[in-house]
């Protein structure tokens, strides 16, 4: 589902424009990036959390230079989906 | 770290759209619906200035039950991964640190002096990592060890003018005793520790420490390096004195020696008295070389090509003699620091040869081999190839 088919199917269910349909997600978006901004823990029920998690240095191997580098320790994005979006995930037919 | 639900984002967006609440309510509810409908029946979704949401497939495998201690089959499923999007990592995550290149300790220095900034290896690099930041859930905080010393899990509050710098908290432990040390303290926060005086591998008790694999391998082609570099600063030099002293004797005897080239082949009595050194057969002994031969005849070792260029076709290899075979020691017409022009060219024409079977052997030192044939005979190149090959011996 592309960004558009998004917009347009909220657009239908929610009997507005599909600018207005626009609007609301990214005001939605916003509102989530200016939590984790904050550093906090985005806490969507029955859909899963963001956060932000750190990660430790570490050495990587650059193959194109053929040396050691060091990769500094950062805070990482990460999401961690429902157990209710979870077992509907796994209980979903694969897709080729 | 607080914890924000989903009422507070609801909020947020009533308040920033100027929304009814109900109307902020339903269309947050929606959207996430639609996110996870859409993940479930196309299994991607693609969300602006979010992410992309996918669904990955994880193939069958075998695990573990810790409580009964029995092996169980995991069957294959999907999971939902998420990747954020460059807009949403710009302003969420903290600005990066670009990687930092791991260079030796001898080059330290340089880099430091033109401003790149680098990381050491040293011998602290053994040392345990400190530990994982834990996130405690009861209080919702993320405990940071103490012993860290970039104990803020986040981000410095607006005192700090850079809130969005990072401090990268790589410091090597210095070594305890006067030991002269620099602390550099670079713009991005990285701390680079030189050299020790202790030798490589030793700590501050004195007991030698295994070094890591990363920093024996740097060692070893770094003192490889230096020694190849010695050893081509060694030749170089020493080829320059030899042209040099005999420069000036070969300037000297220019006119006798073009008067030797029109005389016909054998040379006559008179000049054959007067030469250095009078051909000779030699059985090859055990534990003889050109090298060896060279020094017995003519007092002067590396005059070996001399020796080589007259048997070329016996001898493939200069440095390998077969024992019990009949070699010519050809004559020498000067005294080694007073060379003739002939013999000059017999001796390049012998470096030549060599370098010629060092560059089909592959050996790394075959342009030695014809630089030292260019010193003796600038023109030994087309010399040799006027004759019958550049493999066959001339007549």
């Amino acid at each position: 589902m592309t960004a558009a088919e998004l917009i347009k199917t909220l657009a239908v269910r929610l009997g507005v424009s599909q600018i207005r349909a626009r609007a609301l997600l990214d005001g939605y978006v916003v509102a989530i990036t200016r939590h984790l901004q904050d550093r906090h823990l985005v806490i969507l029920r029955n859909f899963g959390t963001f956060g932000l998690k750190q990660v430790a240095e570490k050495r990587a191997y650059v193959p194109a230079k053929k040396s050691l580098c060091l990769i500094p320790a950062h805070q990482k994005l990460y999401f961690k989906p429902s157990e209710k979006l979870r077992a509907e995930a796994s209980e979903a037919e694969p897709r080729e | 770290m607080n914890r924000v639900y989903d009422k507070v984002v609801i909020d947020d967006l009533a308040r920033h759209l100027s929304l009814a609440a109900p109307l902020a309510r339903r269309s947050a509810e929606e959207i996430l619906a639609i996110i996870r409908e859409g993940l479930l029946r196309d299994g991607v979704v693609n969300v602006t200035n979010l992410g992309s949401f996918r669904l990955k497939p994880v193939a069958a495998r075998t695990g573990f039950n810790p409580r009964t201690r029995e092996r169980i089959v995991i069957p294959a499923h999907q999971r939902v991964v998420f990747s954020p999007a460059k807009a949403l990592r710009d302003q969420a995550e903290p600005q990066r640190q670009p990687p930092v290149p791991i260079v030796p300790e001898e080059s330290a220095a340089l880099a430091l002096a033109l401003g790149v900034p680098v990381a050491v290896i040293s011998d602290a690099a053994d040392e345990p990592r400190p530990p994982a930041v834990t996130v405690n859930r009861d209080e919702g905080s993320i405990a940071a060890p103490e012993n860290r010393l970039d104990s803020e899990p986040f981000p410095p509050s607006e005192a700090d003018p850079s809130p969005r710098s990072v401090q990268a908290p790589i410091v090597e432990k210095l070594p305890a005793g006067p030991v002269a040390t620099t602390l550099v303290a670079h713009e991005h926060g990285m701390v680079v520790v030189p050299a020790s005086a202790h030798p490589v591998g030793a700590d501050d008790t004195g007991s030698e420490k295994p070094r890591t694999m990363a920093a024996e391998k740097t060692a070893r082609s770094s003192t490889r390096r230096n020694y190849f570099l010695g050893v081509a600063v060694v030749l170089l030099l020493g080829s320059y004195i030899a042209f040099r002293l005999n420069s000036a004797p070969a300037a000297l005897s220019a006119e006798p020696a073009s008067a030797a080239v029109n005389q016909p082949a054998s040379p006559p009595v008179s000049q054959a008295a007067n030469v250095y050194f009078k051909e000779q057969t030699v059985k090859i002994a055990p534990g003889d070389s050109l090298w060896r031969l060279a020094e017995k005849n003519y007092q002067e070792a590396i005059l070996w090509p001399h020796i080589y260029q007259a048997n070329a076709s016996t001898i493939d290899n200069p440095d390998y003699l077969v024992e019990g075979e009949t070699i010519i020691v050809p004559s020498l017409e000067g005294p080694p620091d007073h060379l003739s022009d002939a013999d000059r060219r017999s001796i390049a024409r012998g470096y030549y040869l060599a370098y010629l079977f060092y560059k089909t052997t592959g050996r790394s030192d075959a342009p030695f081999a014809l630089m030292m044939a260019r010193l003796y005979d600038a023109k030994v190149v087309d010399n040799v190839a006027l004759r019958a090959g550049n493999t066959g011996p001339a007549e």
